[in-house]
This record gives C-alpha cells, sequence and structure tokens, in this order.
C-alpha cells in the first residue's frame, strides 16, 4: 500500500515539475511587440511610496488597495504609508520619502500648503512625484484626482434650480460647511458664491461651519430647520458630516420636503443614504476610477526617462452624480472590488 | 477645614446662571425665532450629550482629577461596538463588550493614578493617546463607522419623541439625576466630595481613598461610554477623528464655566447644568446670527478662559493640600 503511494507522488512530482517548466518556457516566449518585454522589465522591480491620510478613510482605502493591486500585477516594490490626518507626521512621511529615493512618491494632500515646500524639494532632488485627490498650490509631475470646484458646482446647481422660485419653491437654502481652510470647503465655497451670484433669487440663510463633525452638524441644522420652516434645501460638504445633517432632516419630519445634497468617495455604506432618502442629491467622486488614473499615471511615471518636475499635467475625475431616481448598485464601489480588479 | 462659607457673597454658578438669563432675554428679544418653543427644545438636546460628558468629567474633577481621555474613550468604544454589529455580532452583546472594556480602561486610569501616583492630568493625556492607538490597531478599520442595519432601530429610540421632549434630552435629564443623587444619597458620591475637598484628611478619616480613585475613573468612563452610544444613535455614525478635535476642551468648558472647582471638591450636578445650559444658548444664538467658525472658537476660548480666572479667585488652591500634578 505505502508503495503504491510513493509511486503515486513520484508521478505527480514529475507531473508538477513538467508543468512548471512548460509554464516557464511559455513566458520565455511572449510575443513582443516592441514594448510588451520592456515594459515589464522597466516596470519591475521599482520602487514607489503611497502616503495617505489615513489608513481607516475609504478613498485612501481604495487608492492602496487599487495600487497594491497594480504592485502585485506589475511586480514593482509598493510602500504604503499613512499620517493619520496630521501634517505633522506627513510632512516627517514626506521627508523620508524623499530620503529613501523612490521611482515615484505619490501624496495624498490633507491641505494646499502644508507640503508646498516638499514637494519642490522632492522635484528638486529627483524623485518624481505625484499629487492625488487634493492638489497642493506647487505643480508636481501629475495630479490625479476631483476637481472640488466641479463637484460643489453640480450640487449647489441642482439645489438652485429646484429651489428655484420659478419652480415654485421659496429660493432659501442652507450651505453646511466644514472647516474653511480644506480644500473642499475652500474651493466648494467658491464654486456656491460664484453660483448664487448668477441666481439673486436665491437666498442662502445659513453658511455655518461644523468641523466636519456629524453631531455638531445636527446641532447646526436642527436650529436653522427650527429658524426657517420654509426652507428648501440643505447643501453640505462631505457625507460623514452630513450624516447628522441628513439626521435632523428627517427628525424634523422634513425627510424629502428639505432637499438634501452632499458629496463624498462613494463607497458602498454611503450608498446606502442615497437609496433610503437621506441625501436626495450624491456626488460621488468616483473613486475606482480615480485609482485606475492613478495607476496610469504611476505607470507613465516609471517608464519614461524624464527630468522629474519637467512635465507637469494633470487629469481631473468628473464626479459622478447619484439620485435615488436613477440608482444603480454599480455606481458605487467597496473595497473588495477595487482589490479584485486586475491591472493587467 | 470645611466648606468656605461668606467667603464670597456671589457663586460662580449664580453669576453663570444670570448671564445665561441675561443672553437669553437679548436673544428673545433681538433674535427672531428664538424664543419658540422647538427652538428651545433644540438649544438643550444640541447640548445634551455635551452636558453628559460634563456629568462623567465632573465626577472626575470633584474628585480632584480629571478626565482627558473621555472623548477617545467615548468615541472609540462606540466606534467599536457599532463596528463589531456591523459584522455580525448581535447589538447589544456588542454594546455590552463596549460597556465592559470602558470599565477596563476606567480600572487602568484609576490604578495609574491612584496607586502609581501619576498625576491625573498626564495619565489621562497618555492613555487618551494609548486607548486611540489601541483601537485603531486591533478593533476599529474604519475612521467613520455607521450604525449598521441589524441596529437601525437604535437609531429609532435616538430619534424619538418622549412626552414632547427629545430622548436625548430626556437621556441627559435622567443622567444629571442619577449623578445628582450619587453625590447626595450615596457613600460613594459623600466620600468623592471629602476627598476632592482634602484627600489627606479623607484618608485619616478612613475613607478608602485609593479604590475610590479607581472607581472615579471606572464611572468618567463609562459617562463617556454612554454619551457615545446616545450619539451614535442620533447621528447614525461616529467619526474616530473626533478624538483630535477639541471636543474635550468644550467639556471642560461646560464644567468649569458653571462652577465647578478645578481644585476639586467644589461644585455638583447643578453647576453642569448652568454650565451647559449658558453654552447651549451661546451656540444657538450663534448659529442663528450666523457668527463664522472662527470667530465663534474665539469666542468660547475667551469664555474658558474668564471661567478660569474666575476659579481661581472663588477656589483658590488650598495651599495645605496642593501638590505637584494638580491642575
Amino acid at each position: 500500500m505505502s508503495t503504491m503511494i510513493k509511486r503515486v507522488a513520484t508521478i505527480a512530482a514529475i507531473l508538477a515539475s513538467v508543468g512548471g517548466l512548460a509554464g516557464a518556457g511559455a513566458r520565455a516566449a511572449e510575443y513582443d511587440d516592441g514594448l510588451t518585454v520592456k515594459f515589464q522589465e522597466t516596470v519591475k522591480g521599482k520602487k514607489v511610496v503611497l502616503i495617505v491620510i489615513s489608513s481607516g478613510m475609504d478613498i485612501a482605502q481604495g487608492l492602496a488597495a487599487g495600487l497594491t493591486r497594480q504592485a502585485q500585477d506589475l511586480g514593482y516594490e509598493l510602500s504604503v504609508r499613512d499620517y493619520n490626518w496630521n501634517n505633522d507626521q506627513g510632512a516627517q512621511a514626506i521627508s523620508q520619502a524623499i530620503s529613501e529615493k523612490p521611482d515615484v512618491l505619490v501624496v495624498q494632500n490633507l491641505d494646499m500648503q502644508a507640503y508646498a515646500s516638499l514637494f519642490k524639494r522632492a522635484i528638486k532632488e529627483g524623485v518624481k512625484t505625484i499629487q492625488v485627490q487634493v492638489k497642493s498650490t506647487v505643480n508636481t509631475d501629475a495630479y490625479v484626482g476631483v476637481d472640488w470646484y466641479q463637484i460643489a458646482h453640480k450640487n449647489i446647481s441642482k439645489l438652485v434650480s429646484l429651489c428655484s422660485p420659478k419652480a415654485g419653491k421659496s429660493g432659501k437654502i442652507a450651505i453646511l460647511q466644514g472647516t474653511p481652510n480644506n480644500p473642499t470647503n475652500f474651493v466648494g465655497m467658491k464654486a456656491v458664491e460664484d453660483v448664487l451670484a448668477e441666481h439673486p433669487e436665491i437666498t442662502a440663510v445659513s453658511k455655518a461651519s461644523a468641523d466636519w463633525d456629524a453631531s455638531k452638524a445636527h446641532g447646526v441644522v436642527a436650529t436653522v430647520l427650527k429658524q426657517t420652516p420654509d426652507l428648501c434645501g440643505y447643501m453640505g460638504f462631505w457625507d460623514g458630516q452630513d450624516a447628522g445633517m441628513a439626521a435632523a432632516v428627517a427628525e424634523a419630519g422634513l425627510k424629502g420636503k428639505v432637499f438634501v445634497t452632499s458629496s463624498g468617495a462613494g463607497e458602498k455604506s454611503t450608498c446606502d443614504k442615497v437609496t433610503d432618502g437621506s441625501f436626495d442629491n450624491y456626488v460621488a467622486y468616483n473613486i475606482p476610477l480615480v485609482t485606475r488614473e492613478l495607476g496610469a499615471a504611476v505607470a507613465v511615471a516609471l517608464q519614461q526617462n524624464t527630468k522629474a518636475g519637467a512635465y507637469p499635467y494633470a487629469n481631473y475625475v468628473p464626479g459622478r452624480e447619484l439620485t435615488k431616481a436613477t440608482f444603480s448598485p454599480d455606481q458605487c464601489w467597496s473595497l473588495e472590488q477595487l482589490k479584485q480588479t486586475p491591472w493587467k | 477645614m470645611g466648606p468656605r462659607t461668606g467667603s464670597t457673597q456671589v457663586t460662580q454658578e449664580q453669576i453663570v446662571l444670570a448671564l445665561s438669563v441675561l443672553l437669553f432675554v437679548a436673544f428673545s428679544v433681538t433674535l427672531k425665532g428664538f424664543f419658540a418653543p422647538g427652538n428651545l427644545l433644540a438649544l438643550v438636546q444640541n447640548v445634551s450629550i455635551l452636558g453628559i460628558l460634563g456629568l462623567g468629567m465632573a465626577i472626575a474633577i470633584i474628585g480632584r482629577g480629571i478626565d482627558l481621555a473621555i472623548v477617545t474613550t467615548m468615541t472609540m468604544m462606540t466606534a467599536w461596538v457599532l463596528s463589531l454589529a456591523g459584522h455580525g455580532t448581535p447589538p447589544l452583546t456588542a454594546a455590552a463588550a463596549g460597556f465592559c472594556l470602558s470599565a477596563v480602561i476606567g480600572i487602568v486610569l484609576g490604578v495609574l493614578i491612584a496607586y502609581v501616583e501619576i498625576p491625573a492630568i498626564f495619565a489621562t493625556l497618555a492613555m487618551a493617546s494609548v486607548i486611540y492607538g489601541f483601537s485603531r490597531m486591533v478593533l476599529v478599520g474604519e475612521d467613520l463607522v455607521y450604525v449598521p442595519p441589524s441596529a437601525s432601530w437604535t437609531r429609532v429610540a435616538g430619534n424619538a419623541v418622549t412626552l414632547g421632549v427629545p430622548n436625548n434630552v430626556v437621556f441627559f435629564l435622567s443622567f444629571a439625576a442619577l449623578v445628582a443623587a450619587f453625590f447626595r444619597f450615596t457613600k460613594p458620591g459623600r466620600f468623592l466630595l471629602s476627598m476632592g475637598d482634602n484627600p489627606f484628611r479623607a484618608r485619616i478619616v478612613g475613607i478608602p481613598v485609593r479604590p475610590m480613585i479607581v472607581l472615579q475613573y471606572v464611572a468618567s468612563s463609562l459617562t463617556g461610554f454612554a454619551a457615545g452610544l446616545i450619539m451614535a444613535m442620533l447621528i447614525g455614525s461616529m467619526n474616530t477623528r473626533q478624538v483630535n478635535s477639541t471636543m474635550v476642551y468644550d467639556v471642560i468648558l461646560v464644567v468649569v464655566l458653571g462652577g465647578v472647582g478645578l481644585s476639586g471638591g467644589r461644585g455638583g450636578v447643578r453647576n453642569v447644568l448652568v454650565g451647559t445650559l449658558l453654552i447651549g444658548i451661546l451656540l444657538n444664538g450663534m448659529t442663528i446670527m450666523d457668527v463664522p467658525y472662527i470667530l465663534q472658537n474665539l469666542i468660547k476660548g475667551l469664555i474658558l478662559l474668564v471661567a478660569i480666572i474666575v476659579d481661581s479667585f472663588v477656589n483658590p488652591r488650598d495651599e495645605q493640600t496642593s501638590q505637584q500634578g494638580d491642575i
């Protein structure tokens, strides 16, 4: 009996090694269209550093999952670091990364100013740098991500058209800010003010801030709703904070009567807020597309033998408007899905 | 040394109460829509979570300590409960787990302060980082955790109204009654007041000071946890970034503003209620007036400063009992 098993094992081992050889042989003979082999060889073993705001943030998780998958597929080395919403730690992480001289450095900014001088240094020291999702005032090799002006513009335009006295509504809306110096808020408010200037029939009764905090948002919105019984719509800048806004609207029995708009990463758990009617209009950042475009930018930067910062370019990824009426589940993304999307 | 009487004719509590009444009248006259039943309920509702945290902080401060970890405990333990429930644990089991871990945090804090004799301000500050770091590494993967569908009934309870009063106001007032009864009618409550006033005297008369300190931090941690659950029931999520916010200063603000002495042994629930009320009126008025964010923070900061200055006059340091590390 035992000899039988041994024999089977031997045969299996022989078969496996033959299979292995055949596989290796097939790879060696892969068709080369002139770039295939060069592409694989250039990208392989390169070093990429991704610095994100927080490992627990949905956007950052999406970006990291996408690039990790790409790194596996293309064979480059990826190191993901996070600075936990702390610009000082972020500055340290970037300095550290510059000194390691990676082939490409990818940074998700928290604001527009903090890393400006560090980016200049990275370029000077020849580290190709890509900014993602929030752009600093300094240009680097590439920016990939949303256009904050456009995201807010979509929401405010929708609100203005729905709340206009021409549509039989009061023309009264309210804006819920986060913190005024953050680009989401700062650039977004420019869009709000531009659109409101074109529409004098619309009045913004409140522009209070809630510090990106859902419970403060709840308090502010509850007060404003009591103050303005004929309020037509409420606009927020980030779904995490706006969850409190939606809760206050629902609590006041005004769900469906006060039009609520928000924006955010568009991850599955927030999409539920579109289907349950908490958010009437929601502009999603389309993170799967941002991640794909970021992967493309990394692949380009790894292959091009140009000087760092020589040809800065941008790729603004349009936001995606979600409403309950037009909703379909494929408009939302999940981390699992991004982890599995192959790059080759 | 007994309670100081006659040293000041007017207490800070009375000053703040008068100030609240003054602001209330001024806003009622000048701001349209301020003096409406709906708005007044919203006013109390908006500060009730702050008020509950204030009660927990008051327990720590009255016992001559402080709990700078209270907001971190609230945030991370609640986020953990939501995260557990989101991954299939029954909501009540998840809440029980959060309760137990919050109690453990309180015990660790209490042991560090009572037995290792680290000043409360440093022990709780350091523990806040430990709680956050540990929770983020081991317990909670996301920055923002939503109430899962399996616990959606809690949202109904959180948003409901009992006899015309929003439920979280009911929670706040019940909590206040509970803490008031603790200080007035229970032995540990009386002990805590006595310890805060003079820990050496308390020890001499036979109060088990060290175990009482542990109890004090278990109480403040559990109060924080309860406030977190009530917040999640109300807004449907918990944002772990709250840990980095200035919320803990707001909590200290309502406590000190109402007249709870930072040097311990002075004040009670009434002071917290008065402090919470003033902040509520102020926040509500500023929201109605649409005062910019930075100015709101400045006003709050100035009020805290004034409250601390008044506190240092009304409740001066006791040279006989003060020691290094006291706040």
